[in-house]
């Protein structure tokens, strides 16, 4: 019981400090990093590549030559095209669980399908562009993912269907 | 073929040679002087006689002759009945000779005699008739001219017979003599004989005796010794036991002593087992009522159970709503999350919105850690409460348990109260086979002196006993002595 009643106190105090702190309006608090799993390894990726973080709807199944392609899902009224994020990655194909999907902001018919969300984390410090890696809550480095240049990157080298034909 | 007699039997037989040997001599020489005395016998009782006879014959012959020239030269009567006297004395040694028996030599010079006499009695007769007639005077003369030739024929006849007797008699005295002599050789011969046997015989004892009683004085001297061992052993260990008997009559007093206190003991065993059946009765009692509330614990367990597993199923639906709060927690923080990516996308509008989803985020995060750890003591509960079910169920199964060995408790109070009085008995009887046993200990302790009093005995004995072994040793030695002694 004591235990319990120490636990008690301690998220009810946590709950009014967080409330009760100054606000923080830096720049660092602009650089917030999502944590996720996928083929077996943890990266970290930026908020604000990132529309939105939602559970992968059903998936239809759609020929491409891109081999990270899972398919086609429906989320919030538009089609979406749902990548591997671990195949854009060069890793594994392994897809065993259900996942989280989250679209591209810059194009919304994009999206990166992952296999679990592990933390969300806010920077103090901004990391730089050369940065590739980054320290998660754990003190464990992780990869930092340029989720924009990877997909542009990918997009670019996708062909359109009418291209090979010479038609726009 | 080895004979195997005794000392005593070989000794006997020694004698009995010599005795055998002495005994053939005895007998030679009384054969000898048997066959010597019938000699001298015959020659005195037949020969001797017979010459004695013949004596006579002549002296009577003699002596009628005489008479006859007497009657003839006188004619007086009295010379006839003289000479008729004499010829009786003559028919009367013929007629002796004759009786004793004579051999044929004897008998043939005796018919020559008896001839010789009738022929001189035939002249003498005619004389004598002539002169008595008065036919003749010179009778005298006529003798010597007819009868006195016959005469000196008859008395010729006599003289070899004597002479004959004489000779005989010579002859049957060498010829005893002889056996005599023989006698006297074969005496010497057997005597000579017996001496060397009985050199010889004696020489044999003594070698048998030597070589056999040799190895015994030897065995006898070893024997000696290992008998003064044994004695002396004998003796301390004689004298060990008397101080083991002594300690064991030591030890039987304290056991009778003890005895006694175990008899008294006894008396209060049977008293204590008399008020442990008033006890086992009152524990009798006591476990029924302990029965009864055994029973009633069993109740409050049930009951006890029942609330426990309620409270099991509580913990249950309230993991469930934790399930729910921790969902919602997850819901929330996506939430938060989008709200933040959202924000972030809105540029400086949504900062202050970002910060409320920061919050809101971090707010779910520890909304699902601490559903978490309320998870975790919600199972701790129910493995509290699994585990108190468990304990419970296995506390009533125990107070089933309890239950029953009450019941086996009082059944056994109830034993225990039947054997105590069976104690009781048994205590009484202790009592008096104690009393016995003291009794018995007692006797015990009376022939324990007596064998006490016969070890004692047996030390002195082993005492006498290493004397004898000790008399023994030298008496062997004594005898070996003799036998060297005598051998040497």
């Amino acid at each position: 019981m004591g235990d319990t009643t120490a636990t008690l106190e301690r998220l009810r105090r946590a709950f009014d400090e967080s409330f009760a702190a100054p606000r923080r309006t830096t720049a660092a608090d602009l650089e917030r990093l999502l944590f996720a799993r996928v083929s077996g390894e943890t990266v970290a990726m930026r908020t604000r590549d990132l529309a939105a973080v939602s559970r992968c709807p059903p998936l239809t199944a759609a020929p491409s030559t891109q081999p990270a392609l899972l398919g086609l899902a429906s989320v919030r009224g538009s089609i979406v095209a749902v990548y591997h994020l671990g195949v854009l990655l060069g890793r594994d194909p392994d897809r065993n669980a259900i996942g989280w999907i989250a679209p591209w902001p810059k194009d919304r018919t994009v999206a990166l399908w992952f296999e679990e969300i592990v933390g969300f984390e806010r920077l103090d410090r901004p990391p730089t562009s050369a940065e590739v890696r980054v320290v998660d809550q754990h003190g464990t480095p992780r990869l930092l993912l340029d989720v924009s240049s990877m997909l542009q990157a990918m997009l670019s080298h996708a062909t359109p269907p009418g291209a090979e034909d010479g038609k726009p | 073929m080895k004979f195997n007699w005794t000392f005593g039997r070989k000794v006997g037989a020694g004698f009995a040679l010599v005795v055998a040997l002495t005994l053939v001599m005895a007998c030679v020489g009384l054969l000898a002087l048997h066959q010597v005395v019938a000699g001298k016998d015959h020659i005195i009782m037949h020969l001797g006689r017979d010459l004695v006879d013949a004596e006579r014959m002549r002296a009577a012959m003699q002596s009628e002759v005489a008479n006859v020239r007497g009657f003839l030269l006188s004619g007086q009567q009295r010379y006839l009945e003289a000479a008729h006297a004499a010829d009786r004395d003559f028919e009367d040694a013929v007629a002796r000779i004759q009786e004793r028996g004579i051999d044929d030599d004897g008998k043939r010079h005796i018919d020559t005699i008896l001839a010789a006499k009738k022929e001189h009695q035939q002249e003498l007769d005619e004389l004598l008739q002539r002169r008595a007639t008065g036919e003749i005077v010179d009778a005298a003369e006529l003798y010597e001219m007819r009868a006195f030739p016959k005469f000196e024929a008859f008395a010729d006849n006599v003289r070899a017979f004597v002479r004959e007797r004489e000779r005989l008699r010579e002859a049957r005295s060498e010829e005893a003599s002889d056996i005599a002599t023989r006698a006297t050789g074969l005496l010497v011969l057997f005597g000579l004989g017996a001496v060397v046997a009985s050199v010889v015989t004696a020489l044999a004892l003594t070698r048998t005796l030597n070589r056999q009683l040799a190895p015994s004085i030897l065995h006898l001297r070893s024997s000696g010794a290992e008998l003064q061992a044994s004695a002396t052993q004998q003796a301390s260990a004689a004298k060990e036991q008397a101080t083991a008997m002594s300690e064991i009559t030591t030890t039987i007093g304290e056991l009778l002593a003890t005895s006694r206190q175990i008899a008294r003991s006894g008396q209060h065993v049977a008293q204590a087992a008399t008020n442990s059946t008033q006890s086992a009765r009152a524990g009798e009692d006591a476990v029924h009522k302990a029965r009864e509330a055994v029973t009633a614990i069993r109740q409050q367990v049930d009951a006890l159970v029942q609330h426990m597993l309620d409270l099991g199923k509580k913990s249950q639906q309230i993991g469930g709503i934790l399930e729910i709060i921790n969902e919602l927690a997850d819901q929330t923080n996506i939430l938060a999350i989008n709200a933040t990516i959202e924000a972030a996308g809105a540029g400086e509008a949504g900062r202050r919105f970002a910060v409320v989803g920061e919050e809101i985020r971090k707010l779910a995060d520890r909304v699902g850690g601490s559903t978490k750890e309320i998870r975790g003591l919600i199972e701790e509960i129910r493995s509290a409460v699994n585990t108190t079910v468990m304990v419970t169920e296995a506390g009533s199964k125990a107070v089933d348990v309890g239950a029953e060995r009450f019941q086996e408790l009082q059944n056994a109070f109830t034993r225990i109260g039947q054997m105590v009085g069976s104690t009781t008995e048994a205590g009484k009887e202790i009592e008096l086979s104690t009393k016995q046993q003291a009794t018995a200990v007692e006797q015990v302790n009376i022939a324990i002196g007596n064998v006490a009093q016969t070890t004692r005995e047996t030390e002195t004995s082993s005492q006498q006993v290493l004397q004898t072994a000790a008399q023994l040793a030298t008496l062997s030695d004594e005898l070996d002595r003799l036998v060297r002694s005598h051998r040497s």
